[in-house]
């Protein structure tokens, strides 16, 4: 299935990280950083995270809003939004599939 | 040095182009990054890695640009050519195709040709994203392994990529055959005994085809659309304003309470949403 987010390539990851992180309010890119190593568990270098960032406003998934102070907080689009719950939901069906089938053939008896 | 002079060192590998856009802001992280992590490499060669892939792409464009200005002229012969010889499909040309249908969902059909009532929202909570739902869909009874089998659902975006393939505001597929009135009526004999022993056999066009429509005028959106599609009848939720009804209930019904209605039949339920 095609989808947007597979199409930022090498960007898939940070991306995915991104969005997932904006999905519940516009965040800086400090805030951004936080947030993902909190729930990911990934620290995200600043180049790799503006990287990502341009990448997302270029394709319209997050936008840049007004900066507050020298922080510019981003947020993400209701394409952005459909892009991530698309994705979201295939990875999921990844998973799934590999979780379930490690616990039949590879469980402890 | 201190996390300002450490911070501007690290910008400057940036190009011209970039900095101009996001100078404070990314100075902005650095400083908060240098004071969280003082001593982390992984950073500076994260910065410059990525200020030199950028400005290696902008070379490669400029390249590029240089390459077009030259051959300018042959470029604008080419462009009305085609023009001349194809009318203004050139310009006509549709725009970027997004999305797609995962292949096990049937085909198709352009956004603009989804009907009003499987348009949808985004987000857990209506508004969320600035998108109010427009209608509910409700799904017909099929097979099971679809989500909506049988129940009244407000299209979520979790619902999305077992609905529609891609959809944006604008730009999408929706997978047709899911509205309650599109698939087809069987017809169903009905045997009745008779007290002397024998039978009548009765032949309805449609199931439980003709019932009278409650009134549901007043009740509560998630109520009154459960008692109608319980009924049989396809409900296209239309959003209302309503000085009057308060805001998530039945504003009106067409056809009215009392009327009678086919089964599959589709019944336009007024819902009252803020303005």
């Amino acid at each position: 299935m095609p989808d947007e987010l597979s199409a930022l390539g090498r960007y898939t990851g940070p991306a995915t990280l991104v969005l997932s992180s904006l999905a519940d309010g516009p965040k800086h890119g400090y805030a951004l950083t936080k947030d993902i190593e909190t729930f990911a568990g990934v620290h995200l270098a600043p180049g790799t995270l503006y990287a990502a960032l341009d990448r997302l406003v270029d394709h319209g998934l997050i936008e840049g809003l007004e900066a507050v102070g020298r922080r510019r907080p981003y947020k993400i689009t209701a394409v952005g939004a459909t892009a991530l719950m698309a994705h979201l939901q295939a990875q999921r069906r990844v998973t799934e599939t590999g979780l379930g089938r490690l616990a039949s053939a590879w469980a402890t008896p | 040095m201190n996390a300002e002079q450490r911070a501007r060192r690290l910008l400057r590998w940036y190009p011209r182009s970039w900095r101009a856009k996001h100078e404070e802001e990314f100075l902005a992280l650095l400083e908060d990054s240098i004071a969280d992590r003082p001593f982390w490499p992984g950073r500076s060669f994260n910065v410059v890695h990525n200020a030199l892939r950028l400005r290696s792409s902008e070379l490669r464009a400029s390249r590029r640009r240089i390459l077009f200005s030259s051959s300018a002229p042959l470029i604008v012969l080419v462009a009305v050519i085609g023009l001349a010889t194809n009318g203004f499909g050139v310009l006509s040309a549709s725009g970027p195709s997004k999305g797609g249908m995962p292949h096990d969902y049937g085909p198709g059909v352009a956004y603009s040709q989804i009907p009003d009532y499987l348009s949808v929202y985004i987000g857990p909570k209506p508004n969320q994203f600035g998108y109010a739902p427009k209608a509910y869909l409700v799904s017909p009874l099929g097979s099971s392994n679809d989500p909506l089998d049988g129940r009244i659902a407000p299209i979520f975006a979790s619902d999305l990529t077992t609905l529609i393939g891609h959809l944006y505001p604008g730009v999408g597929f929706v997978r047709l055959g899911t509205s309650p009135w599109s698939r087809p009526c069987l017809p169903e004999t009905v045997i009745n005994k008779n007290a002397g022993g024998g039978q009548t056999v009765t032949t309805i066009p449609c199931p439980s085809t003709i019932l009278i429509l409650p009134n549901v005028v007043g009740m509560v959106t998630p109520t009154a659309v459960g008692e109608l599609s319980g009924l049989g009848v396809g409900v296209v939720i239309q959003n209302v304003h309503s000085s009057s009804v308060q805001v998530g209930h039945i504003v009106s019904t067409s056809p009215i309470g009392g009327a009678t209605v086919h089964a599959r039949q589709p019944v336009i339920v007024d819902i009252s949403v803020p303005k």
